[in-house]
């Protein structure tokens, strides 16, 4: 917290080496931050960009594991529009700040968590961080 | 105290203190010396959906005593009306949060430096934590270690944590989280 305006950064870190279940989960979750990242381009229905994330955790077969939430405004509060849900009934604007979200939790495998500051821009949504939204590995 | 703070560092045109438990009363002689006590009134409640409610936001008993000091007012739920004020950053705001999300940077990557075998997630919360603050946020809730997730077989609050925290091991994701919020 600068004065006042939050950052919400959670970005996962893996200890030693992925299992195939624990390979396919971060697959799954890295290509469900990207496509949401990608989505974010001025104009379109924030409820159209959360589809494609559920698609997207269906396509790789985690959709149980899932939750349908990808993040949330962000400002001197966290817990503000535009909110990244199927609810939403907000389009994307430039000058919007969101914390893009990415939940994958499965029992007895492993959890994975985004909450990811973006700006919105003309071009789309900026990273305001310069750690990508990957799976951080680290050798056990 | 408070209002003090509140005319030094915001932009506010008019101020109304009070003191203690008086913002209800206080709300209701403002809205009276106005003549709109008898009119829509939006309120800082919860977000509909939301499964959690920000800082600032009414209690349910402020509400309740509002209804009984506003008899003829229509109290409305105004989250909305406060969100649209907030919806597009200004150029500063955006130059606090970037500052921010550089901060949170080196928190997280302390915290990937701190991740070894036998390390507490605990311990890394609190790596993270004094990186962020030492550059300047003045807040931290690094939920590293935090919580059962899902990730493993953790302990939940009751189990311990952070007395006894879950320890870094081969085959786990944990999230680095800083400069984050409740």
């Amino acid at each position: 917290m600068i004065d006042l305006y939050l950052a919400d950064t959670s970005i996962p870190v893996f200890l030693g080496k992925p299992s195939a279940r624990q390979a396919a989960m971060i697959d799954c979750w890295e290509d469900v931050a990207a496509t949401m990242l990608a989505g974010l381009t001025p104009g379109r229905p924030i409820a159209e960009c959360v589809k494609e994330g559920i698609a997207t955790f269906a396509k790789h077969g985690f959709s149980d594991f899932s939750l349908p939430l990808f993040g949330h405004g962000l400002g001197t509060c966290a817990r503000t529009r535009p909110f990244l849900n199927l609810r939403s009934d907000d389009v994307v604007q430039p000058g919007m700040v969101v914390a893009l979200g990415t939940h994958l939790y499965v029992p007895d495998a492993g959890g994975m968590r985004l909450e990811f500051p973006a700006m919105i821009t003309e071009r789309g949504a900026e990273p305001l961080v310069e750690t990508p939204p990957k799976v951080h590995r680290v050798a056990a | 105290m408070d209002a003090s703070r509140v005319r030094e560092e915001g932009t506010v045109g008019t101020l109304t203190e009070f003191w203690f438990d008086g913002m209800t009363e206080a709300i209701r002689e403002t809205l009276a010396r106005l003549g709109a006590a008898d009119g829509r009134v939006g309120l800082d409640l919860s977000h509909p959906g939301a499964a959690q409610i920000a800082p600032g936001m009414l209690t349910a008993s402020e509400y309740l005593d509002l209804q009984s000091k506003l008899p003829g007012a229509k109290l409305e739920n105004g989250t909305r009306w406060i969100d649209d004020v907030m919806l597009i950053k200004s150029p500063a705001e955006i130059a606090r949060l970037k500052q921010a999300a550089l901060v949170s940077d080196i928190g997280f990557r302390a915290g990937l430096a701190a991740v070894r075998p036998g390390v507490t997630e605990n311990h890394v919360a609190g790596v993270i934590e004094q990186a962020i603050r030492d550059h300047g946020s003045t807040w931290a809730w690094a939920i590293t270690g935090a919580r059962k997730s899902g990730a493993d077989h953790g302990p939940d609050f009751s189990a311990g944590s952070p007395s006894r925290p879950p320890t870094a091991h081969s085959g786990a994701t944990s999230s680095s989280s800083s400069t984050c919020t409740r």
